[in-house]
């Protein structure tokens, strides 16, 4: 019996002992997490899906006086503005029903078609250089002014634009605007119109190029 | 004549029916007709259950061919019915004027459909009452109302749906193969019912890997609904093994090292009721391990167990719940010192907790003897020792790292850990009343060894045994002590097998969610630009033709750089010619 008492003693010791470093010492290192290792990702997801929706749920139901549960917990926010949304990427803007007329009269139909590479994208290119190279050149002006002179790090001007030319304006016609598309005697058509003087053996380039400067001067 | 219409109504009683009947009853009555009807109930259902005898019968025919029979009694339906209603009145004392409306009439219709599985005598009265106790059940958790008992009870339906359906598939095939009666299943071992079922009871009796909803989902139910859930599905599953799989030799293995596991993962948990929650798994262990054993002492073994377990683990969840009620706290990093502040609960919790871990003289003693006679009958060696080790498990971490840290030991911050409230006087009635039962079951063993189903009768209170546990209790004792500073637990989580559905399932759900999402949102954005595009050219259809040759034919002059239509007017004369020239020789 005394043999048995000590065998089953040290049973008890050997099994504490081996239970206290399976769990505190090797099982802590793999598989102890923060507290909040699954509250706080699906406290994220839900926040995220209920501000999309404009809500917001308390934790507690909200209870009456005589303690009985009013179901009341979940407050729904004005609605977001067409900007929000727009910004959250929920819609697309140009197509959104309820839009005012001015925010409808952009896009037409020929807009929506693939787009066609334009010549005078170039102009685009060429603003965006000078204005990179007005940047790093008021970079390299407030550089080189001592420390004295930089009182309060105010925020840098933005650099002078020059304009960006007019599109082509919408003629009165209602007709579309000039482009590569048209054809030649379309071009010259609207040229002759606009009362240009087209040079002998004119390509397409050179009249539209004519249209334009005509455009811009008016 | 109306004796035997009395007799007859007797015989229809139907405990569980009983239960779900005053459930509904309190969740459409006002507060002060229902305030009583919470212990009336169970109190009801403890009558109905000593009108029953092995005649009584409550059928019902779907057809000619699909039997439903309600009511099927015998001793161990008697005995886990027993420990249904003592636990159901404790309950309904624990609970009064704390619980809500909603919550007390959710936890009588669930208790009374776990009542009703165990009296189940076929496979689809089995099912039914087995789903309503699922969703019953699923609304105890959701009972406390905030975001995280919402999300608990949400994984909770999950995995039951999982096992319900499981158990439901299982049970259809087996059905249609064997009949609608309830029986053991071993012979149908490597069937698809047998796995069916076995997945779908695995579920309910916290087998690994399918357990985690256990620890993840009861500590977020309130303090009363906590004792109810601790209380009920885990068995109802361990009375369903008894019934179907006793006898299977694998169980004892896997219940050996079930009841490891979780005493392991017990021993780390700093929430209360997580770290009870664990050891309601650690117990269950023990009794599938008893139940793989078979035969009559497998089974009451198994039996003895669960009733013991339900008596003192039912207490050990009071407790908890009484210090949560009471400081607002369920951490141990948080408490100390409780015994000067609650001195009733602080006393029930050790005894039970002493119960629980097989101190000689009280319940866990009684029914642990059983297991380890089973074991030992069976040339179970090592099970029997996993089994042992389990046992040093629940003592290290219920009787000793609960007791020391939260009751007995001393406290770090007097200020963190105060009492905020009293609690009602109720609880601590119940928790002495449950307390009580747990000694009284240890004293008189041979009483309770006789409401087992086969009534095996062994002798726990030989030299042998006392000794052997007295040694348990103190080299057990011994390394904690020494390493007391350490035992103490971080405010930290255990990740369990739950990690796979809570990170990567959730991660995969929500990329196809996003996929879907982008889908609907180009789909939206194209189809509004399609619809624009049909209304602007339907305007006006000169513009479908704008790019096209045609158009361009039509608008070309002959001074046109182009002369398209001069090109294609010289192909056509072209191949024409060819074709002539070719017609002329080949005639030729």
């Amino acid at each position: 019996m005394v043999h048995e008492t000590l065998r089953y003693f040290l049973i008890a010791f050997v099994s504490s002992a081996a239970l206290i470093v399976l769990s505190k010492i090797i099982l802590q290192f793999l598989i102890r997490r923060p507290a909040d290792y699954y509250n706080a990702a699906e406290l994220y997801q839900e926040e995220l899906m209920l501000n999309s929706a404009g809500l917001s749920i308390n934790d507690e139901m909200e209870t009456n006086p005589e303690g009985e549960l009013t179901g009341e917990n979940i407050h729904v926010d004005p609605k977001i503005s067409v900007e929000q949304a727009a910004e959250m990427h929920l819609i697309d803007k140009e197509i959104m029903p309820g839009l005012t007329a001015e925010e409808k009269s952009g896009p037409e139909a020929e807009d929506l078609l693939p787009e066609v590479p334009d010549e005078h994208d170039e102009h685009k290119e060429n603003l965006e250089d000078i204005r990179k190279s007005l940047e790093e050149a008021y970079k390299q002006q407030i550089e080189s002014l001592p420390e004295a002179e930089l009182e309060v790090p105010a925020e840098p001007e933005e650099p002078q634009m020059p304009a960006e030319p007019e599109k082509p304006a919408r003629r009165k016609t209602g007709k579309r605007k000039p482009s590569m598309r048209m054809n030649k005697a379309e071009l010259i058509e609207i040229a002759e119109s606009m009362g240009i003087e087209l040079p002998d053996k004119a390509t397409k380039k050179v009249i539209l190029d004519l249209i334009y400067e005509n455009m811009n001067e008016d | 004549m109306t004796g035997m219409i009395f007799e007859m109504i007797k015989g229809m009683l139907h405990p569980g029916l009983i239960m779900i009947g005053f459930g509904i009853i309190v969740m459409l009555l006002p507060r002060p007709f229902r305030k009583p009807l919470g212990l009336i109930a169970p109190i009801a259902a403890t009558y109905a259950l000593f009108q029953m005898t092995e005649e009584s019968s409550l059928t019902y025919d779907i057809a000619s061919y699909i039997h439903m029979e309600f009511i099927h009694f015998d001793g161990l339906s008697f005995a886990f019915m027993l420990a249904f209603c003592i636990i159901a009145i404790l309950n309904g004392f624990y609970g009064e004027g704390i619980q809500h409306r909603y919550e007390c009439g959710m936890s009588l219709v669930y208790a009374g459909s776990v009542m009703g599985v165990v009296l189940a005598g076929d496979c689809i009265s089995l099912i039914v009452f087995w789903e309503v106790s699922a969703f019953a059940s699923m609304y105890v958790i959701y009972a406390k109302h905030d975001r995280q008992s919402a999300r608990a009870s949400f994984r909770y339906i999950l995995m039951h749906a999982f096992g319900g359906n499981m158990l439901l598939a299982g049970l259809i095939i087996y059905m249609f193969h064997y009949g609608n009666q309830i029986e053991n299943i071993v012979n149908c071992y490597g069937e698809p019912c047998f796995w069916l079922i076995a997945i779908g009871v695995a579920v309910n009796a916290a087998i690994p890997p399918v357990h985690a909803w256990l620890p993840d989902a009861y500590p977020e139910s309130t303090a009363t609904g906590t004792v109810y859930l601790s209380s009920f599905t885990t068995k109802a599953a361990i009375y369903l093994m008894i019934r179907m799989f006793a006898g299977l030799e694998s169980l004892v293995w896997i219940g050996a090292i079930v009841s490891i596991y979780a005493a392991c993962m017990a021993i780390m948990e700093n929430d209360i009721r997580r770290l009870l929650a664990y050891h309601i798994i650690s117990q269950l262990g023990m009794m599938i391990a008893a139940i793989g054993v078979g035969g009559a002492i497998g089974a009451d073994a198994a039996t003895a167990h669960a009733i013991t377990n339900i008596m003192f683990k039912g207490v050990l969840m009071m407790g908890a719940g009484a210090v949560i009620y009471a400081t607002g706290k369920s951490k141990i990093t948080e408490l100390g010192g409780m015994a000067k502040k609650m001195p009733v609960t602080a006393i029930c919790f050790l005894i039970s907790s002493l119960a629980i871990a097989g101190l000689p003289g009280l319940s866990g003693f009684v029914s642990k003897a059983l297991i380890m006679d089973g074991l030992h009958e069976g040339g179970f060696v090592i099970p029997g020792l996993l089994v042992t080790a389990g046992g040093v498990g629940t003592l290290l971490s219920i009787t000793l790292k609960i007791n020391w840290f939260v009751f007995f030991g001393p406290c770090d911050d007097p200020e963190e850990s105060k009492v905020v409230r009293k609690i009602p006087f109720t609880m601590e009635l119940a928790m002495i009343l449950g307390t009580i039962i747990t000694m009284l079951i240890g004293f008189f063993p041979a009483k309770f060894y006789a409401l087992m189903p086969n009534a095996t009768i062994v002798d726990p209170y030989n030299m042998g045994h006392v000794l052997e546990y007295i040694a348990i209790f103190a080299g057990g004792s011994i390394p904690f002590f020494l390493y007391l500073k350490k035992m103490k637990p971080h405010d930290e989580i255990t990740i369990d097998f739950d990690w796979f559905y809570r990170k990567p399932l959730n991660a995969l759900i929500l990329l196809l969610s996003e996929i879907a999402h982008r889908i609907f949102v180009w789909c939206d954005g194209r189809a509004g630009a399609f619809a624009n595009y049909l209304r602007t050219h339907l305007g006006d259809p000169s513009l479908w033709t704008v790019n096209s040759s045609n158009v361009k034919i039509r608008k070309f002059s002959f001074e046109n750089e182009n002369r398209l239509i001069g090109d294609i007017i010289t192909v056509i004369i072209t191949v024409f010619i060819i074709m002539l020239v070719g017609a002329v020789l080949v005639m030729k």
